[in-house]
């Protein structure tokens, strides 16, 4: 990647995340009342709510709060959050951790089950095995994972007491809300690992392979699987989004303390500098990750790194 | 006065027990506490001055979880809210003048108090307890106690407690006397006082962000951790009474009861907040958890706003016919289950002068469309929102669905709307909301002004109703019981009559803990959950 | 929804009226699409249905009678089939109605998407520039941001949320998937023929993009969208779960899952069904919309790494009723055997590539031998079987490719018949190929010297060091420079003649005993050319290795083999020694051929081209394969197969012209 690229590609990255900092801004503003009104509990005397409305800030014009925010959000100061004095940055940046190593563990098992399982598949397209997989892929995807975890849980938590129902603490709460994850995550990769085999097996290279008195197996795991992983990683920047969101209903089931539950819970009680706090690291965390998704695409295939596409 | 019902004999002993045990908290001695033979109480005097940092002693470092159902809603800054889960932690951080630890509100026991005396009809003389110390480590003095007082009154300031309170002057004897003085006779004082966390003056005086980020007051635990959802706490080992045997107490909100209850039964958590009716069961049979429930406490009904309405303001027919358009004994049964009760009154059932109100509302037919008739309705009227919140009241949303299923039987427009809490909270009381009804909930401490206040001119649900406004201001300064009973009676009366809101039912309020958890009170009068006494036991 | 169900949508659009018709009769033979099909139009027929299937009313409510078991409980009644909830409400109504709405919001928002994305991407792909940058733009944002979380926070703050907040929160954000596929479409068929000439006749750009881009572009959508449905399907009842679905009393899958999961430990039942209905739901209409992709896309169900085994080795498909039996009246080649016998020994190979049509008989039975230090030149235009032959011979025929019948004797060692894992030990260490298109026989992700050292170490077991010390001689036999630098390059950064030359020096490295070579010098200029062969065919020579030299090249041959096998339509036309077939060619086609030589004096490079086709390779056939075009066709040409006559001199012309009683008469 020269300079130039790099440049232009840090350029977009910087709209991207001003431009969905913007969106969460107004839409929150736009589409409801008074924070100052939904911070204070019902009950609370209307010169109180005044006085918040002006700690908070939401006296001043709308444009005046957006420039205040994004100056702010500049400095790397995220706010403080309306409920309490709580900083927002901290706050986030906090849970952010929680979320990406649950997020990481269930991108790092999909991929691996999706590679085994796409590559078994593809030894054999149509024998029973590739059945056996797109029909798992097939049952995967009409999954709702909300109610998988509702499943586990009732399973593996309540009657059997092998795994905790909520929170993070040891590896154990890991396993439950990793499996629900990589269930949905899982079969998009392996369908497009499977058919990225299938590909790269019709290539004349893995032909010329063989020819040269590799086995089978080599073939493989090394020319089949570095080939064929690509696809994969691209397709991993793009279920980002995805796993984010399947991110936020599983932070939700199991309690977890990630950005995602922080979001849902800051909706609650319309606790707006929060949520763009959490939609904001949400943005960049998305825009960084599909950078090194990049990054990692070209240390792998060097066309790319020579600049080719 | 009712007496207080529980879940089970063996949870309601317990509440007698410890309830007896607080009463007697100066003198409380080792054997009285149950757990107390086991092993011995490391949280002497002795051991007071050490750093709660450090190494806990054999037996301590007990650290417990209780998760909430109401999210934390506001910041530190005292007497800023009336929101319960606000006055819930308050109850852990700080102290009160007087306790009421038996539940009989004619029966104060002294807390920070020491005694009192009634010295006229507006004055009253409180002498304070020596030797206590804000978590700062200030003692405790009457400049704290006028400081508190007179800005939870609004006489110093905006309070969200004024709404209940009655303005009052506070005059420092001396160090340790203070005196307080309303304009008129304040009936409900000591319950007032009961429910005002007393709050050092320094930190009322000094810097504001201090005052809304870190509580200082003198009771058995002090906040160590403040984050959003999840507030720790750890054992105040400068206690003036007896220490807390819990070292760590976090409280968390989750606001999804099944996620509560999973943690409850997966071990997580120690104990749970506001049981839904359907967990009951689950809960009864389950080995190594309980209930602990008190009844009647909180008055649900759906609020009306005046000028959403207009025939809901003008006509009394119209209000009629919509109290008469549902049954409430078959929610109660099937839906709130537990031990609700269907409205008798617009008080709560659990508070002092409660009086079943005669006819009871039920589903009429012929009744609400003679009412309708009259109000010249022939339609069944304009069209109107219900709202109600998911997640908060025990199954809001079925019960509203439900009463809607009805009111549309009989001819009537309602249409439903739910939403979350902040939703609801904004429609009901911003500028431009647009429903007229709302599913929502009143507690009181027990005393009826607290329970009456919020229907009077002084709060957003007052229609205009003079007679009640007036009923409201004799009976916070009528001092004499009976005449108060009188006063109460009527004001009772006169609501039913106008019906300016639909009175539904009487909640009751459950938790569950797990068995090894002992000791956790639930003060009767108030869903104050009191964990200076418990413990984990075995 | 995923771009790479996209992908396969986009490759799947069915191409012609025709197309689709035959896209029905294939989902109707493949048993999963046919089950997602009944399914998806079991839960459409519920849904329709619902008002008139439905024993209750979805909404009435009973709380006399709530929670009643399933008619399968103890407990359950007729009445209630699937119990009741927990307003007493008939749950077997709800999920009837949920049914309904849950695929009405799903299908409203999944049109809403496509609706958009069509449009944009029509416009995006058609009118380009600015517009289409700036769509593209917007689609980066869309896709760089997870839009669900704002759709929970939209959701979520909307106090009174509708079905229609619900449609568009969904709907919207699927636009970006539609519009990139219609795009990519449009800027494909924008520049098709019939378009430009709409614009010749002067279609202003609204009436070219609408009356002839449009409809050729839309068919992408619908396999897109129906996948669409699905995922819309889970995430409606997400959101539903989250508590931002329908506001009550209207039933969706999603909200009666989430009531339910309140009652849930009292009533298990409740959450279990919904849960059930929308996993059936989604999974009928994946399956549906994956049979349909893999239908219409065969090359998801083709290749794939095991071998299929030459059904030879069975008894029963021996006589492969597609072939032609072998002519009695062909010359014996008998399998030689002991020391004088060639290096390799081809007998009567047949290679199918059986479809389900019909059968392309690639090779139609032909014989030849390699002896050992021989260079055997194989001349054919494409389609002449001679690349297929040597493919076969390393048993990597493509699938469905397989040998039919015949025998590959190495050493006596029929290779048809040898083992996979035979077959993996004989490569590279016995049998070297030098594929045509070196590019795309190097793994463009793995250096040359990779490669080379993997092979190396592979076949000989040396060491590292002594497998780069070998790859690095190798390069440097074939005349590369700077072997060094070269190992570290990709093939991407090296011309092709280097990467011929890698090739090469591949193929060699490793010493086989046989080396097969497809095409080696092909998209060469002609100096390189003839500098690579030269160099193959002495590095073949001074290793002792047998050459067979593929080719479409006829003065290749003339010049470098020692040895010509003329092949046409499968079938052997002429064999023999090279100088013997050049100078004195028997067989017309082997003429042709020759004459169609560019010949240098006449400065023209072009090649003449022999007039006709080849003939179908599906048919059977009987008479000679050349008859059609052959210049001197007799009757006899056209009713009897030629067998190879002997010429004399191990030189024979499968050719009529040749038969003994004609040659006894008059010579042409």
């Amino acid at each position: 990647m020269t300079g130039r690229v790099l440049v232009t590609r840090l350029g977009h990255m910087v709209l991207v995340v001003l431009a969905v900092m913007t969106i969460a801004f107004f839409v929150l503003r736009l589409a409801t009342g008074d924070p100052a009104r939904l911070v204070n509990p019902p009950g609370t005397p209307e010169n109180i709510i005044a006085q918040t409305r002006a700690q908070i800030g939401t006296d001043r014009s709308l444009p005046v709060q957006y420039l205040t925010y994004l100056g702010d959000a500049v400095r790397g100061d995220l706010g403080t959050s309306f409920r309490g004095a709580q900083s927002v940055g901290r706050t986030v940046m906090a849970a952010l951790p929680n979320t990406l190593s649950l997020a990481g563990l269930a991108i790092l098992f999909s991929a691996a089950i999706a590679l085994v399982l796409g590559a078994l598949a593809a030894w054999r397209p149509g024998g029973l095995f590739d059945r056996l997989v797109l029909g798992y892929a097939a049952l995967a995807q009409a999954t709702a994972p909300f109610w998988l975890a509702v499943m586990l849980i009732l399973v593996f938590s309540l009657r059997l007491r092998m795994f905790p129902a909520i929170d993070m603490s040891s590896w154990r709460s890991f396993v439950l809300p990793v499996t629900t994850l990589v269930v949905a995550l899982s079969p998009v990769l392996t369908r497009t690992a499977r058919q990225s085999f299938l590909e790269t097996l019709n290539e004349p290279y893995i032909k010329a392979a063989r020819a040269r008195g590799l086995p089978n197996w080599r073939v493989f795991a090394v020319h089949g699987v570095k080939s064929a992983s690509m696809p994969i990683i691209t397709l991993i920047g793009l279920q980002l989004g995805f796993l984010l969101a399947g991110a936020v209903v599983v932070e939700a089931i199991f309690n977890w303390p990630g950005i995602g539950k922080l979001i849902l819970d800051s909706l609650a009680s319309r606790d707006f500098p929060m949520i763009q706090g959490g939609i904001l690291v949400a943005a960049v965390v998305f825009v960084v990750m599909n950078f090194v998704v990049d990054l990692l695409y070209t240390l792998l295939d060097p066309r790319v790194r020579a600049g080719q596409t | 006065m009712r007496a207080i019902p529980s879940r089970s004999s063996r949870s309601r002993s317990r509440i007698v027990v410890v309830g007896l045990a607080l009463s007697l908290a100066l003198a409380a001695c080792a054997s009285d506490d149950p757990g107390a033979d086991e092993e011995p109480d490391p949280a002497t005097d002795e051991q007071a001055g050490d750093t709660t940092d450090g190494e806990p002693a054999a037996g301590d470092g007990q650290a417990v979880r209780f998760l909430m159902a109401e999210n934390f809603w506001a910041d530190w800054r005292p007497y800023s809210s009336t929101a319960l889960s606000q006055k819930r932690l308050e109850r852990q951080i700080y102290d009160y003048l007087v306790d009421f630890p038996s539940g009989d509100l004619s029966q104060p026991e002294p807390s920070l108090a020491t005694s009192w005396e009634q010295v006229d009809d507006t004055t009253w003389e409180f002498t304070l307890r020596e030797d206590v110390v804000f978590h700062d480590g200030q003692p405790l003095t009457a400049e704290d106690v006028k400081a508190s007082v007179e800005l939870a009154s609004g006489t110093a300031g905006e309070s969200a407690y004024a709404l209940t309170w009655a303005p009052a002057e506070v005059e420092v004897v001396d160090d340790q006397t203070v005196r307080i003085t309303t304009e008129e006779p304040f009936a409900p004082l000591l319950v007032e006082l009961w429910w005002t966390p007393i709050v050092s003056a320094a930190w009322l005086d000094g810097d504001e962000s201090r005052l809304q980020s870190e509580p200082n007051g003198t009771g058995p635990f002090r906040l160590v951790s403040d984050d959003v959802n999840v507030k720790t706490m750890e054992r105040n080992p400068d206690y003036w009474g007896e220490p807390a045997q819990i070292e760590t107490l976090v409280w968390e909100f989750i606001q999804d009861p099944q996620t509560r209850l999973n943690a409850l039964l997966s071990g997580e958590a120690h104990a749970i907040d506001r049981v839904p009716p359907e967990h009951l069961e689950t809960i009864e049979n389950e080995d190594g958890v309980e209930l602990l429930g008190v009844t009647g406490i909180e008055s649900v009904n759906l609020y009306v706003r005046t000028g959403r309405l207009p025939i809901w303001d003008e006509s009394a027919d119209f209000r009629r016919a919509v109290n008469l358009s549902f049954d409430r004994q078959p929610l109660v049964d099937n839906l709130v289950m537990g031990s609700a009760e269907a409205a008798g009154s617009f008080l709560p059932t659990n508070t002092m002068f409660y009086q079943e109100q005669q006819p009871p509302f039920t589903a009429d037919p012929e009744a609400a469309a003679e009412a309708l008739a009259a109000a010249g309705v022939d339609d069944g009227g304009p069209p109107f929102e219900i709202w109600v919140a998911e997640g908060f009241l025990p199954r809001a949303v079925p019960v509203v669905e439900a009463i809607v299923a009805q009111m549309q039987e009989i001819g009537l427009n309602p249409t439903v709307v739910t939403s979350d809490v902040a939703g609801l909270i904004d429609d009901a009381f911003g500028e431009d909301g647009t429903g007229a009804m709302y599913h929502l909930s009143w507690a009181s401490a027990g005393d009826p002004h607290q329970a009456a206040a919020v229907y009077s001119s002084a709060f957003a649900w007052y229609f205009g109703d003079e007679e009640l406004d007036a009923l409201v201001d004799q009976g916070r300064t009528t001092l004499d019981p009976s005449e108060r009973e009188q006063v109460y009676a009527q004001l009772q009366e006169h609501m039913w009559e106008q019906a300016w809101h639909v009175p539904l039912y009487n909640s009751d309020f459950t938790m569950a803990h797990v068995s090894e958890l002992e000791g956790i009170i639930v003060q009767p009068h108030s869903f104050r959950t009191d964990f200076h006494r418990a413990r984990l036991g075995n | 929804m995923s771009d790479v169900v996209a992908a396969a949508a986009e490759q799947s659009a069915p191409k012609s009226t025709r197309a689709g018709r035959d896209v029905g009769r294939r989902i109707l033979r493949s048993p999963l699409a046919m089950l997602g099909l009944v399914g998806t139009l079991l839960v459409l027929a519920a849904a329709v249905l619902a008002p008139w299937l439905s024993p209750h009313d979805p909404t009435s409510q009973n709380l006399a009678h709530i929670l009643a078991p399933p008619i399968w409980a103890e407990g359950g009644t007729a009445e209630h089939l699937l119990g009741t909830d927990g307003l007493g409400r008939d749950v077997a109504s709800r999920l009837l109605h949920g049914a309904r709405n849950s695929l009405f919001v799903a299908v409203a928002a999944m049109l809403i998407g496509s609706g958009l994305g069509l449009v944009t991407g029509l416009v995006a792909g058609f009118f380009g520039g600015r517009v289409e940058a700036l769509i593209m733009r917007l689609g980066d944002v869309q896709l760089a941001f997870p839009f669900i979380l704002l759709a929970i926070a939209i959701l979520g703050v909307v106090a009174d949320r509708s079905a229609l907040h619900l449609i568009l929160v969904l709907g919207i954000p699927g636009w970006i998937i539609y519009a990139r596929v219609v795009r990519s479409r449009v800027l494909a068929e924008r520049e098709k023929e019939y378009v430009q000439a709409a614009r010749a006749v002067g279609a202003g750009s609204w009436r070219r993009l609408f009356r002839y881009v449009f409809p050729s572009v839309w068919q992408v959508v619908p396999v897109i969208a129906l996948l669409d449905v699905g995922f819309l399907i889970i995430m409606e009842s997400t959101l539903a779960f989250l508590g931002l679905g329908l506001p009550p009393p209207s039933p969706t899958w999603g909200g009666i899952l989430a009531e339910g999961r309140r009652n849930m430990v009292v009533s298990p039942w409740l959450p279990v069904l919904p849960g059930l209905a929308i996993l059936v739901t989604v999974l009928s209409i994946n399956l549906f919309g994956d049979g349909l992709a893999a239908v219409i896309d065969p090359r998801l169900r083709r290749g794939g790494m095991r071998r299929i085994l030459p059904p030879s080795l069975t008894a029963a498909s021996w006589h492969d009723p597609g072939t032609a039996a072998r002519d009695e009246s062909s010359p014996a080649w008998p399998v030689a055997t002991g020391e004088g016998a060639p290096l390799l020994q081809v007998r009567d190979l047949r290679i199918d590539f059986p479809a389900t049509e019909s059968t392309v008989h690639a090779v139609r039975g032909i014989d030849f031998d390699l002896r050992r230090g021989e260079t055997l030149g194989v001349v054919g235009e494409s389609g002449s079987g001679k690349s297929v032959t040597a493919t076969a011979i390393l048993q990597l025929l493509d699938p469905p490719g397989r040998v039919s019948t015949g025998q590959i004797l190495l050493d006596g060692e029929d290779l048809a018949r040898a083992s996979n894992r035979r077959m993996a030990q004989l490569r590279g260490r016995q049998l070297g190929m030098i594929f045509q298109n070196p590019a795309a026989s190097l793994n463009p992700v793995l250096t040359i010297g990779y490669q080379m050292r993997e092979a190396l170490r592979q076949v000989t077991g040396c060491t590292r060091k002594e497998a780069a010390e070998r790859s690095h001689r190798a390069l440097l036999d074939v005349g590369i420079p700077d072997p060094a630098r070269v190992a570290r390059q990709y093939p991407f950064e090296l011309s092709g003649g280097m990467n011929q030359r890698v090739m090469i020096a591949m193929a060699l490295a490793a010493s086989p005993r046989v080396l097969l070579a497809d095409e080696p010098t092909t998209a060469l200029d002609t100096t390189t050319q003839a500098q690579i062969l030269r160099r193959l065919v002495d590095l073949t020579e001074e290793h002792e290795i047998s050459l067979v030299l593929i080719t479409h090249d006829i003065a290749v041959v003339a010049e470098y083999a020692d040895t010509v096998m003329v092949l046409y339509a499968g079938e052997v036309c002429e064999y023999g020694p090279v100088r013997q077939v050049v100078d004195d060619p028997r067989h017309p086609y082997t003429r042709a051929l020759l004459e169609s030589v560019p010949r240098v004096e006449t400065a023209d490079e072009r090649l003449v081209p022999i007039p006709g086709d080849l003939p179908d390779p599906r048919a059977q056939r009987t008479g000679c394969p050349f008859a059609a075009r052959c210049p001197e066709v007799m009757d006899v040409c056209r009713e009897v197969k030629p067998p190879r006559f002997d010429i004399g001199g191990r030189h024979d012309a499968a050719c009529h012209l040749w038969a003994p009683d004609r040659v006894a008469g008059s010579k042409p």
